[in-house]
């Protein structure tokens, strides 16, 4: 991906305290050295007269330009990119040194996102490091740029513009060893115009990560530098539903190094399943709720989509309004015709619940993931944390009942998180059913 | 009160290990130009000194301030009081610690906190302090010379001379400032 140099702002040359300071202390030293006859004074002004005059002979005349760009506007998180500025027409210019301002989720490699580099030719090009470390849309303040003369006697600022940059989630790991149920997906005689998990061979390529040990085809691999597996049409055509409550965001959020919110958990849960069902072939859609907009993607497959879906899932932004209230709404009925309904959400309030149970008794197979953290409750407003303690003993009774209509509410665990569901859903597809009317 | 302190902690916390280098070598040169300015007198380091290097803290703190003029001032005002003896070789010392000073201040204050000074950079910057450093120690021997053979002033020439080094400085500044508008 080819990203721009943009250009900044350059501001004039201007004489630096220092340049002041030596052309004061030269100018006094020396007048009172010949006044009262001290040549001990002329001695003490003499480096001040040199770097006075020094400082004037290479005084830069031309201001400098600046370009910078970020190495990618786009990142997973915990993925670092550099940032980079090239000064040019910065003859006479010594050194420049910039420093990029302190922001949430973002972290500074070299000096804290400080940075000097030497000018060389009328030339300096600088790098600073910088890894974003929760997913969403970061907002990278301009840069301040200060090219300075020899002796640090003139100096000029520039600036850069606001950068901005994209961080997609990191999606948990999962994968699920139960069997899928048989869809409507299925095409019978045909096979799917899409590969994936299958039986119909499709061709050899390379190993990816995700790729199953028993479709790698050995003696091609032999004579080949990589290893080898055999690509397979998909027969399976499930259309996963992703729902995704994002009213509130519960918990304390440290990034990926560190513990995650239930929207941190609810965003990286629901890539790790899209990306699971991608890699399966499958379709997936992707609903929000309770966030400004509630955005939504129709069901489909492919890299690109499943880019689509990682970049809607970067955009959400907790929802402002008070639990319970109307916070953007799900639409009616999202997930029809999805074999597979999965709303993750953290509980807290009862609408992802009731559109849970309201899902199920349409028939749709719905699972819940619980995305609050274990620990939420830490307010010291005794009132407060009182409060909380009766909400989740509510909470509590809430997923009780729900479990006790069929609907499975589990906890996300990563890898077979929703297996014992997967497992139940295939067992009641192929279950004998009964026509009504 | 608090929310200011812990700014500057949090601020003092960035700082790099070359510029804390750079402030201590600063301090350092004041406190070796202020003792040098005590050797052969019957003076102590006294609270006059006391106070400069203070000072001397204060502008290596904010390299970006005129204090580190006001300290060269109070240095060169101690020289003054303590020194009779005009053709001393201790001028020589002195004055390159008022050198190392002013250097490492107009280094820091072009600089990020933050940030350490690329070694090219310094390279540049030493090779330039050295090379001052011998035109002030060519110039402390030439005053020593003349100062041994007593040679009468000329009080019109150097007059002449201030006047000229004047007006090109203002002319200078001047200039700049023009430059610095447009």
């Amino acid at each position: 991906m080819s990203v721009t140099w943009r250009p900044g702002v350059t501001g004039p040359w201007r004489p630096t305290i220092a340049f002041v300071r030596s052309s004061v202390l030269a100018i006094g030293l020396v007048t009172v050295a010949l006044l009262s006859h001290r040549p001990d004074l002329l001695v003490l002004g003499t480096p001040f007269a040199i770097i006075t005059a020094w400082s004037a002979a290479t005084r830069p005349t031309t201001a400098p330009t600046v370009v910078d760009r970020f190495g990618n506007t786009t990142l997973r998180e915990g993925d670092a990119t550099t940032w980079r500025a090239r000064v040019t027409d910065a003859d006479g210019t010594e050194m420049v040194g910039a420093r990029m301002q302190p922001a949430t989720w973002i972290d500074h490699r070299a000096g804290h996102g400080a940075v000097t580099e030497p000018v060389v030719d009328g030339r300096a090009e600088l790098a600073v490091a910088v890894r974003s470390t929760r997913w969403g849309r970061r907002l990278v303040q301009p840069v301040q740029l200060v090219a300075s003369s020899s002796w640090g006697a003139f100096q000029c600022s520039m600036q850069t513009v606001h950068g901005s940059l994209a961080t997609l989630p990191l999606p948990a790991v999962f994968d699920t060893a139960a069997p899928r149920r048989p869809t409507d997906g299925l095409v019978g005689l045909e096979r799917s115009t899409r590969r994936g998990e299958g039986s119909e061979f499709a061709g050899v390529r390379a190993f990816a990560g995700g790729d199953r040990i028993r479709r790698i085809n050995w003696s091609r691999s032999l004579r080949s530098e990589y290893l080898q597996v055999n690509a397979t049409w998909a027969d399976q055509d499930t259309h996963v539903a992703l729902v995704v409550d994002a009213g509130d965001d519960y918990g304390v959020s440290e990034g990926i190094d560190g513990a995650a919110s239930s929207l941190d958990t609810a965003v990286r849960a629901a890539g790790a399943i899209a990306e699971h069902a991608n890699r399966r072939g499958d379709r997936i859609s992707l609903r929000t709720f309770g966030t400004i907009g509630s955005p939504a993607i129709p069901a489909a497959s492919g890299p690109r989509h499943l880019r689509r879906v990682l970049d809607t899932l970067s955009r959400l932004q907790p929802g402002r309004s008070s639990v319970g209230s109307r916070r953007g709404g799900l639409p009616p009925w999202p997930a029809s015709g999805a074999e597979l309904t999965v709303v993750l959400s953290p509980l807290i309030s009862s609408e992802a619940l009731d559109r849970a149970v309201s899902l199920g008794r349409h028939g749709l197979p719905v699972v819940v993931i619980d995305t609050l953290p274990e620990s939420v409750s830490t307010d010291a407003d005794a009132v407060a944390a009182l409060a909380w303690r009766i909400r989740l003993l509510e909470r509590r009774r809430e997923i009780r009942r729900v479990q006790q209509s069929g609907i499975p509410v589990v906890r996300w665990l990563g890898p077979g998180s929703i297996d014992e569901f997967l497992r139940d859903v295939a067992r009641r597809a192929s279950a004998p059913r009964m026509r009504v009317g | 009160m608090t929310a200011r302190l812990q700014r500057w902690i949090d601020t003092a916390s960035l700082v790099s290990t070359q510029r804390w280098a750079f402030g201590g070598i600063a301090v350092a040169s004041i406190v070796g130009a202020l003792l040098l300015t005590l050797v052969g007198t019957d003076d102590r380091f006294g609270w006059f000194a006391g106070f400069t290097v203070v000072m001397a803290v204060t502008a290596a703190v904010q390299a970006g301030s005129h204090t580190a003029a006001v300290v060269i001032g109070l240095v060169v005002l101690q020289w003054m009081s303590a020194t009779g003896d005009v053709a001393t070789p201790r001028s020589l010392p002195v004055a390159l610690c008022l050198l190392v000073f002013h250097g490492l201040l107009a280094a820091m204050a072009v600089t990020p906190h933050s940030a350490t000074v690329h070694p090219d950079v310094l390279r540049r910057w030493l090779q330039r302090t050295g090379a001052v450093a011998v035109a002030t120690g060519i110039v402390w021997l030439l005053v020593g010379a003349l100062e041994r053979r007593d040679a009468p002033a000329n009080p019109q020439l150097t007059l002449l001379a201030l006047l000229v080094a004047g007006v090109g400085v203002v002319l200078l500044l001047r200039r700049s400032l023009v430059d610095a508008d447009t």
